[in-house]
């Protein structure tokens, strides 16, 4: 009877997890990358700033990553500190990005 | 007996509290809702009439505002139909459902991603409409859907208005 009883429990102690599971993948998760390519463009106009950079996928496609550019993005120009303005199409940078429902520039390190 | 009761009302919590934490993200699809008739206020109670005025006769042809058929836009990397698409997709099917045009819904999306990824996702894009319509009741045969990934933007500016402009499902009769 006892065990019956566990045993009930348990099920729907599993079910309502599975469900809160379900739940929790719709959540979207934080993602992190960083790629290595070319300025296309930067917007110092648009709010809020943005830029665009043409990188290759490891099956060598072209990847376009557009993010936008925040307070908090660490910008670099040749090992010293830089603002967007800085940044000119054509110019092969570092950009690492956060994507989570947007993309947002972590940090842009021109060479 | 008293230790069964426990049990059972313990599980019928636990499963409540399941159900209720499934239902917060589910993307919002089904339209069943939506045909039915929309509440209409009742009428306000009438007031006892101050004197009338004088009666005015409205113009006589007065136009019905013309209903016109409005793109859908979407949120970044997704093809979920928005609350303010799933307006704009009640009154694209009134208006196909009172003609018999045949529609292509064209699915588009940002720049950014790769080629093959946004031709994916502007497919499911015109998809997800087609269904919308169709749970309208505009008839699967009269709508087909094409993706042109990111190749045919409406605005080239790279911002995130220029992008939210280009994530869009575009129809076009044909």
């Amino acid at each position: 009877m006892m065990l019956k009883m566990l045993k009930r429990i348990l099920f729907a102690a599993l079910f309502s997890v599975s469900m809160l599971s379900v739940d929790g993948r719709a959540a979207e998760d934080l993602i992190s990358r960083r790629v290595s390519g070319k300025v296309v463009a930067t917007d110092t106009e648009a709010t809020p700033n943005t830029i665009v950079v043409k990188a290759k996928t490891a099956k060598n496609k072209d990847l376009i990553v557009g993010a936008d550019v925040t307070d908090k993005t660490v910008i670099m120009k040749r090992g010293g500190a830089a603002s967007l303005k800085d940044i000119r199409p054509g110019e092969s940078v570092e950009l690492a990005y956060t994507r989570d429902g947007k993309v947002v520039a972590t940090s842009i390190a021109a060479k | 007996m008293k230790n069964r009761f426990l049990v059972l009302t313990s599980a019928l919590f636990l499963i409540g509290l399941g159900l209720n934490g499934c239902t917060k993200g589910v993307v919002k699809t089904d339209v069943t809702g939506m045909k039915t008739t929309e509440a209409v206020p009742a009428p306000p109670a009438e007031a006892p009439a101050p004197a009338k005025p004088p009666a005015v006769e409205a113009p006589p042809s007065a136009p019905a505002p013309a209903l016109e058929i409005t793109d859908v836009f979407f949120d970044f990397d997704r093809y979920a139909i928005r609350d303010d698409a799933a307006k704009a997709l009640e009154n694209d099917a009134k208006i196909f459902k009172g003609n018999s045009m045949k529609i292509t819904v064209e699915g588009h999306a940002d720049e950014r991603g790769t080629d093959e990824y946004n031709i994916a996702l502007g497919a499911k894009r015109a998809a997800a409409v087609k269904k919308y319509l169709t749970d309208m009741g505009v008839e699967a045969s009269r709508i087909t859907t094409i993706s042109y990934g990111s190749e045919r933007p409406f605005c080239k500016e790279h911002n995130e208005t220029c992008w939210q402009e280009n994530r869009r499902a575009h129809f076009m009769e044909k």
